[in-house]
């Protein structure tokens, strides 16, 4: 067969199957296989499913489908090189003889959940929606690495939702890297008025 | 399978190449030179030239020879570089439609496009003559931080000179490609390059022909012409108030000073120290002129530099940050652009990674040999001859992509250096009770206020079920293909309402007036 055609087939085959594969089959690689394996594989597999190794294809339906087909290996690619986000995929993967922590489709563990659970976002941080308003303020500040403005925002919020511990750990947090500002810029020499 | 050349189109200096039995080729003019001026000169009632044949013009032509184009294609008249530019430069710069900055010269008024079209007109042309055979395909480099406006200018002056540009990539990464064609090396390779206008650098992972753009940073306004411009003001402080405003004045003073610090910046990369005249610079108070004399030590050359370098550094930092890289992990260190032949920028580079540079790489050329390289496997898939062991590009998108929210912030989908083609989704919901549309507002950069980034485009989705604030819940979907063209589409979610927009550049050139001009261009050169 034509060595075109049957490259061709292959894209076909993969696309039509791609919401079954988890990362590692996506790879081609065994469930669990170290980082060196995955930054291998993520370069044969790319030789292959590259969209730039069917280029000027004039077919828009399967150009679209190898497109989708590397997104996914580009996917797997940088959730396994990463360490903290391999651990956790593997852990709801059950790799090594462990039972999953997660049953159903593999698309629902996808990179954007876990980093998602990594950084212990998810939009339900918190419930009332005044708290919310405070919330989403102290997001902006913490983006902004403005920790008074994260600690401020986020005891506002707690006055509306007192116990919740997301918030709790935001604040520790942010008034653990205040300090610890505060005396990289502590001035030794400041007088102290009593 | 046609040949497809590779295309450096540089600040100061243009490098067309071709990859032939896999093997690069730099691709000279009849006298052998192997780098072209980007410059275009416009005589009275005559066919512009090109290359060093306009560089000679500069001096007897000032006001209709055109430099450093690339410098202003793609951005808005009123941005800060442009502003910049209608200052130094002797020709004369005129806000055009699409409010782009456009040059006038003998009355007539060019756009950007069509400048950079005459500069790879040229080189195509050159290519003909060279091969022997009509060239119609190319991939040409741009800076890394080129937004997408830039990009599309580009692309857009690429299709007025007759050529189907098959991609555009960044000089930086064009540079690894060349340095690691065959060696199938498995190694992290940084490439700093410094050249006339700007500054790029760039992390690569190599895995034998497979190369994967980890980070890349850079800064639009940092070059070797900058380090040109300060030698100047230095000098300039030399003289007295009045003759200060004499140079400043004159366009034609102004250049010679220029050229005299230039060449006095090139001979400090062998000699301790170099003489600057400059003849008739200045008149003295009884009308003389009077040529001007000074020295440059290397010592007094670092001190006045040493701020464009640091920035650099900056830079580098932020690249390798973005890599999760430290700089021992860089195996290879690719130099390109004429600054970095410079001691002061050698010895520094040295210093930050700890290592020297990669020998045998020609900071000039090896911009367009991988262009060339990148082309090459292009044109090879659009031919279905794809081998084994074609070079593969895995690129990332240069700056982050968002869209404005309530308060006038923006909300990134895509995070800069995130690995293309890739695509997001992220929902959103109404500010107002009984809201019925939304304008998605496209935005490009790192800054967090919208205003302070580049917009890409805006669309409305209209028809919103009317609740109240908060009820009706948006899902914004954004796309970059392979080519870095992001497409954004915005759909209620639950009743199917959708809108969306391909992003074409806001100051680029509709389709009609790229192929008008491709034809008046095509007449010109015709000899008419």
């Amino acid at each position: 067969m034509d060595a075109e055609l049957r490259r061709r087939i292959e894209v076909e085959t993969v696309f039509s199957i791609l919401e079954e594969l988890d990362y590692y089959r996506m790879l081609r690689l065994k469930p669990g296989a170290p980082v060196v394996e995955v930054e291998r594989a993520f370069s044969e597999q790319s030789q292959a499913f590259h969209p730039d190794r069917f280029f000027g294809q004039r077919e828009p339906r399967f150009t679209r489908q190898v497109t989708q087909v590397f997104k996914k290996i580009s996917e797997a690619y940088q959730v396994l090189k990463d360490p903290e986000l391999k651990r956790m995929y593997d852990k709801k993967l059950g790799v090594g003889g462990k039972s999953p922590t997660h049953t159903g489709s593999h698309s629902a563990i996808d990179k954007a959940a876990l980093e998602r659970e990594r950084d212990g976002g998810d939009e339900e941080v918190v419930a009332d929606k005044r708290a919310k308003k405070y919330y989403e303020l102290a997001l902006i500040a913490r983006s902004n690495e403005d920790w008074n403005g994260v600690v401020m925002n986020v005891q506002f919020a707690m006055n509306y939702e007192k116990d919740n511990p997301r918030l709790q750990k935001m604040l520790d947090h942010a008034r653990e890297l205040l300090a610890e500002k505060k005396k990289k810029s502590a001035n030794p020499y400041k007088i102290k008025i009593v | 399978m046609p040949y497809a050349i590779g295309i450096d189109l540089g600040t100061s200096n243009s490098v067309v190449s071709v990859l032939r039995n896999g093997a690069p080729i730099v691709i000279p003019d009849e006298y052998g030179n192997r780098t072209h001026p980007s410059v275009v000169s416009f005589g009275h009632g005559q066919n512009p030239v090109v290359g060093h044949a306009a560089l000679r013009q500069m001096s007897f032509n000032p006001q209709g020879t055109i430099y450093s184009s690339k410098r202003l294609i793609g951005r808005a008249f009123d941005s800060e570089e442009v502003v910049r530019a209608r200052h130094t430069v002797p020709y004369e710069i005129v806000p055009g439609e699409h409010d782009d900055p456009r040059i006038r010269v003998h009355d007539r008024v060019y756009a950007l496009q069509e400048i950079g079209a005459h500069v790879l007109r040229y080189l195509k042309g050159l290519a003909e003559s060279f091969l022997g055979e009509p060239v119609n395909h190319a991939v040409i480099t741009v800076p890394a931080y080129f937004n997408d406006s830039q990009r599309q200018a580009t692309r857009d002056a690429g299709a007025i000179a007759g050529l189907e540009v098959l991609r555009i990539i960044n000089e930086p990464t064009a540079a690894a490609l060349a340095y690691g064609l065959g060696k199938k090396k498995d190694e992290f390779v940084a490439v700093y390059d410094l050249g006339g206008g700007t500054f790029d650098i760039s992390v690569l992972r190599i895995m034998g022909d497979v190369f994967e753009v980890v980070s890349t940073a850079g800064d639009t306004y940092l070059g070797g012409d900058d380090f040109d411009h300060a030698l100047m003001e230095y000098f300039l402080g030399q003289l007295t108030a009045e003759q200060q405003r004499q140079v400043r004045r004159s366009p034609s003073s102004r250049l010679k000073l220029r050229r005299a610090v230039e060449a006095a910046k090139r001979r400090l990369s062998e000699a301790e120290v170099a003489p600057i005249h400059v003849e008739g610079l200045v008149k003295d108070d009884r009308g003389y002129e009077q040529p001007f004399e000074a020295e440059l030590t290397r010592i007094q050359y670092n001190q006045i530099v040493f701020p464009l370098v640091k920035r650099t550094f900056e830079v580098c930092d932020e690249a390798l940050t973005a890599a999760r890289r430290v700089p021992g992990d860089i195996k290879a260190l690719v130099m390109v652009g004429g600054m970095t032949r410079s001691v002061i920028i050698q010895e520094a580079v040295e210093n930050y990674f700890g290592r020297l540079p990669e020998e045998g790489v020609n900071p000039d050329e090896v911009v367009s040999i991988g262009a060339a390289i990148q082309a090459d496997s292009l044109m090879s898939a659009m031919s279905g001859q794809v081998r084994t062991n074609s070079t593969l590009l895995i690129d990332v998108t240069p700056q982050s992509l968002g869209v404005a929210t309530v308060g006038g912030f923006v909300e990134r989908l895509i995070e800069r250096n995130s690995q293309i083609p890739t695509s997001t989704t992220k929902n959103f919901t109404t500010g107002i009770d009984h809201q019925t549309e939304v304008k998605i507002e496209v935005y490009q950069g790192e800054a967090r206020m919208a205003a302070e980034n580049e917009k890409l485009g805006e669309f409305i989705l209209e028809g919103l079920r009317p609740a109240p604030r908060g009820d009706v819940k948006i899902t914004v979907y954004f796309d970059i293909d392979a080519d870095g063209i992001v497409s954004v589409t915005a759909e209620e979610a639950g009743t199917g309402q959708a809108a969306s927009i391909r992003i074409e550049a806001s100051k680029g050139l509709s389709a009609d007036e790229v192929s008008d001009l491709r034809e008046e261009l095509d007449f010109d050169n015709l000899g008419f």
